[in-house]
């Protein structure tokens, strides 16, 4: 399958997630009963992080956020998606914060990116959208992770010279949930 | 010709006058006292022989003897004066001789007389008085005197009035010399003073008359200059007017190029507005475009051409956003020149107004200049007038100052000033330059 933004100005290549391409993503080789993941790559700041298109429900037109009183800081605000009332939330207040300021002039308007787990849904403020593209998971990428990694990071792993990190949405969404101090749906799910 | 000093002058004739005044007064007194002593001898001749006439009438009367004659004769002895007497009777002899000194013979006047007679012969007063007894004749007293006493006492008197005038002669020399240099000193140096100032005055007047003659020279060449000048200006007026219209043309062109790319910045605002409304409508197709593609790819094989459709979607927004940023670029770049088209045409008005200012002051200047250099001409003019009636004055003037050095040079001869001075003031009035000459070694200048 391949990127639908391989060509992209911000990227002066062209990014394909064809099986050639593939081989260079999942670094640390496939397993051989590796099932591929098609993942939206999204862009914040100098940050790029990769999301699974089945728990993307929509990418929106990032409008007017409001913000919620005595919210916790990487809850932006809430906005309104076709009739519905959607949280946002900041990637970079959740991880830290460090070296996500953009480096050049976004081509696009900021985007949200809606991710959802079961009846929860999130926004995910995206700078730049690069498309998708076909993730194979490999061994290294999902062991041993390391202790400054989020949790709600599953993997990381290059594309094009860029680190990459994996996000697992209905993690993210109870990591949101769970730092805004209420239950998340995976935390119900869970024991 | 040697001419002499006023002082030698005053000197001579000081001095001539006292000497013909002491000449003629020791002439008059020594003549006085030669004819003052010849009467007083006369008068005491003539007291004497009548005396002796009438001591000695008795004793020729009686005819007595010669020896008693000779007693009456005895008070006269040892005179000084007399040389000789003689007695004669009526009859012409000779009755008595007496005789002090030798003389010789034939110097005796012996004849009869009536009356007294006296008569000068040489050296020698001849005295005849008659000798009366009772009213009547008896005979003749000669009696001779000797004028030595007198010529002794006249030239005693001559050397008295010889050295009597010699003084005199010399006081006045003295005098003379005195007071003719407290007289010419003064005249000498206001002869010099003259001439020098003579001299000066003809010096000045020659030079006024060539500066003057310079002057009228050199107006005449600001006259020329006045009027190329004056030329000038009115070809600098009308290149100001030419000046003038083309910088308010210019400034005119300015405004409408500057007006035109107002417009033009104005359709750039136009074309920038629709750039934003064509990049908002790439954006939502890109948005549309992504939307398509996570679509299809959540059908799987079934929305595999609905994603690859999409992503075409999605390249031709992204490169009409691209085109939009490069006409954005594009944009920014004609506004930044237009902007700077205005700016340098606003500075360009500023310019044209300024050279229509300073065109406008040039002309204004040029006028005034023009009026000046009339005015400077007909001042000219005026100071030519001047500087003419200046010369014929200055020529006046050397002329008067010419005859000033000639009465100085006048004045000078009888002060009697020195020859180099005189030199002098012969070249100040040729008014030629000159070189000293070395060969004749009194140091005077000689003229050229």
């Amino acid at each position: 399958m391949n990127a639908d933004g391989a060509s992209r100005g911000e990227h002066n290549n062209s990014h394909s997630a064809d099986p050639a391409h593939r081989s260079q993503v999942d670094q640390g080789g496939p397993t051989s009963d590796a099932v591929s993941t098609t993942i939206m790559l999204l862009r914040l700041g100098t940050r790029w992080f990769g999301i699974d298109v089945r728990s993307i429900e929509e990418v929106a037109l990032k409008g007017e956020v409001t913000r919620v009183p005595t919210a916790p800081s990487h809850i932006l605000g809430v906005t309104t998606l076709r009739g519905r009332l959607v949280t946002v939330v900041g990637l970079e207040q959740m991880i830290g914060g460090t070296g996500m300021h953009s480096r050049e002039t976004m081509a696009t308007l900021p985007r949200l990116v809606v991710v959802r787990d079961g009846e929860y849904e999130m926004a995910v403020v995206a700078e730049g959208i690069q498309g998708m593209t076909e993730y194979v998971p490999s061994h290294d990428s999902e062991q041993d992770p390391p202790p400054s990694r989020p949790g709600f990071v599953r993997a990381e792993f290059d594309w094009h010279g860029n680190r990459v990190w994996l996000l697992d949405a209905p993690m993210l969404i109870a990591s949101a949930a769970k730092l805004a101090g209420i239950l998340s749906p995976s935390e119900e799910v869970e024991p | 010709m040697r001419t002499f000093g006023l002082r030698t002058k005053l000197v001579f004739t000081f001095t001539g006058l006292f000497l013909a005044f002491t000449l003629v007064f020791a002439w008059y007194l020594i003549e006085r006292q030669g004819t003052i002593a010849s009467q007083a001898l006369e008068t005491r001749a003539m007291g004497l022989s009548g005396i002796l006439a009438k001591l000695i009438a008795p004793a020729v009367d009686l005819d007595l003897d010669k020896s008693q004659a000779e007693n009456s004769l005895a008070a006269i002895k040892g005179h000084k004066d007399l040389l000789y007497v003689v007695v004669l009777k009526a009859d012409g002899s000779v009755y008595l001789r007496h005789s002090e000194m030798r003389l010789p013979s034939g110097s005796e006047l012996l004849e009869n007389s009536d009356i007294t007679r006296v008569e000068q012969r040489g050296e020698l007063l001849h005295v005849l008085e008659p000798i009366r007894s009772n009213g009547k004749d008896i005979g003749t007293l000669a009696a001779g005197f000797s004028r030595q006493s007198i010529n002794q006492e006249i030239r005693t008197s001559t050397r008295t009035v010889v050295s009597f005038s010699a003084v005199i002669v010399l006081i006045g020399f003295l005098s003379a010399w005195v007071i003719s240099g407290t007289i010419a000193r003064p005249m000498l140096g206001l002869a010099q003073k003259l001439t020098r100032l003579s001299q000066d005055l003809a010096g000045l007047a020659r030079s006024q008359e060539t500066a003057s003659s310079q002057q009228v020279s050199a107006i005449d060449e600001t006259r020329g200059t006045m009027e190329v000048m004056l030329a000038s200006a009115q070809q600098i007026a009308e290149s100001s007017s030419a000046v003038l219209g083309n910088a308010e043309r210019t400034v005119t062109g300015n405004r409408d190029v500057a007006h035109r790319i107002q417009e033009l910045n104005n359709h750039a605002e136009r074309v920038a507005e629709i750039l934003a409304a064509i990049m908002q409508v790439a954006d939502r197709t890109d948005l549309l475009a992504l939307n398509a593609a996570l679509e299809g790819t959540k059908a799987g094989e079934a929305g595999r051409g609905f994603t690859l459709v999409a992503a075409e979607m999605r390249r031709l927004a992204e490169s009409v956003m691209e085109s939009v940023a490069g006409i954005r670029r594009l944009m920014n770049d004609m506004r930044s020149a237009s902007q700077s088209a205005v700016q340098a045409g606003q500075e360009g008005i500023a310019l044209s107004e300024e050279t229509t200012r300073s065109a406008r002051d040039i002309a204004l200047v040029t006028q005034q200049q023009r009026k000046a250099t009339e005015q400077v001409g007909r001042s000219m003019d005026d100071m030519a007038a001047t500087v003419s009636e200046a010369m014929s004055s200055t020529r006046q003037t050397a002329s008067t100052a010419q005859d000033l050095v000639h009465a100085a040079l006048h004045l000078d001869r009888l002060v009697g000033s020195s020859s180099s001075h005189l030199n002098h003031a012969q070249r100040a009035l040729t008014g030629r330059r000159s070189t000293p000459v070395a060969d004749d070694g009194s140091g005077d200048f000689q003229q050229d």
